[in-house]
């Protein structure tokens, strides 16, 4: 394989991502796990998420790598947006966004395993309607060193805060 | 918890439920601000400060009077 991957960085092929797996809620439920994937093969994740939260109460979403739902295993860098508000904040966590009451959420989490072993994940998402649509970036880093990455799961934090109908698609690297 | 899993490698999906509790979660995003609401909100306040105003200016000009 050409380093760096053609697919992530330059080259003709820049920007070419293959889909791995696609999966549509048909009922409600808790989390959506993706199961035996190999990081170190792949390069790579980028996992879009099109969440339709069915609750009349907040659902906020967590991302757990190799099935690690300690959330404080995980430290967050979050900067949002809604209108002339900007705010930042780092916090001890693994919350990748949510999504309001009775309302959709879309995001693009790109994850990759750095150098030292730690898996690192990038998200920018869409939350609210309207007036009241904000723009979120998080990083996330965790701090539990592994040697691949096996599975990533996004958690709901309320019970069916995961619809039916939301789609979650995910990517990897394309190979020449 | 209820949840869906899918294996790449096999490109299935299986729909697992079992015991495990909901992780505890104590963020939550913020509630989205209807900025067309808080405008008609602030609008209909000053009206009531005009109003208050309008009162005191009222008293003001009866006060001056007496």
């Amino acid at each position: 394989m050409p380093y760096p991957p053609q697919g992530l960085i330059g080259g003709e092929a820049a920007g070419d991502w293959e889909v791995i797996a696609e999966v549509e809620v048909e009922a409600d439920c808790d989390y959506v796990e993706f199961t035996g994937l190999d990081i170190n093969s792949d390069v790579a994740y980028v996992l879009i998420l099109l969440v339709k939260n069915p609750l009349s109460v907040n659902v906020t979403l967590q991302l757990i790598i190799n099935g690690d739902a300690e959330t404080t295993n995980y430290y967050r860098q979050r900067l949002s947006a809604n209108g002339t508000s900007v705010n930042a904040s780092n916090s001890n966590d693994n919350y990748v966004g949510g999504a309001a009451a009775n309302d959709v959420t879309n995001e693009i989490i790109w994850i990759i395993l750095d150098k030292n072993g730690y898996t690192r994940a990038f998200t920018t998402q869409l939350y609210g309607s309207g007036s009241g649509l904000y723009l979120f970036f998080n990083t996330i880093q965790h701090t539990v060193s592994q040697t691949n990455v096996t599975s990533i799961r996004i958690q709901a934090s309320e019970s069916g805060g995961i619809g039916a109908g939301s789609k979650f698609i995910l990517a990897r690297v394309k190979r020449p | 918890m209820r949840g869906v899993v899918f294996d790449v490698r096999t490109k299935t999906a299986k729909l697992v439920e079992d015991d495990t509790p909901l992780p505890k979660v104590s963020y939550q995003e913020p509630e989205p601000i209807d900025l067309m609401r808080l405008k008609e909100d602030i609008e209909a306040l000053k009206s009531e400060i005009m109003k208050v105003k309008r009162a005191i200016e009222t008293l003001h000009e009866g006060y001056k009077v007496l």
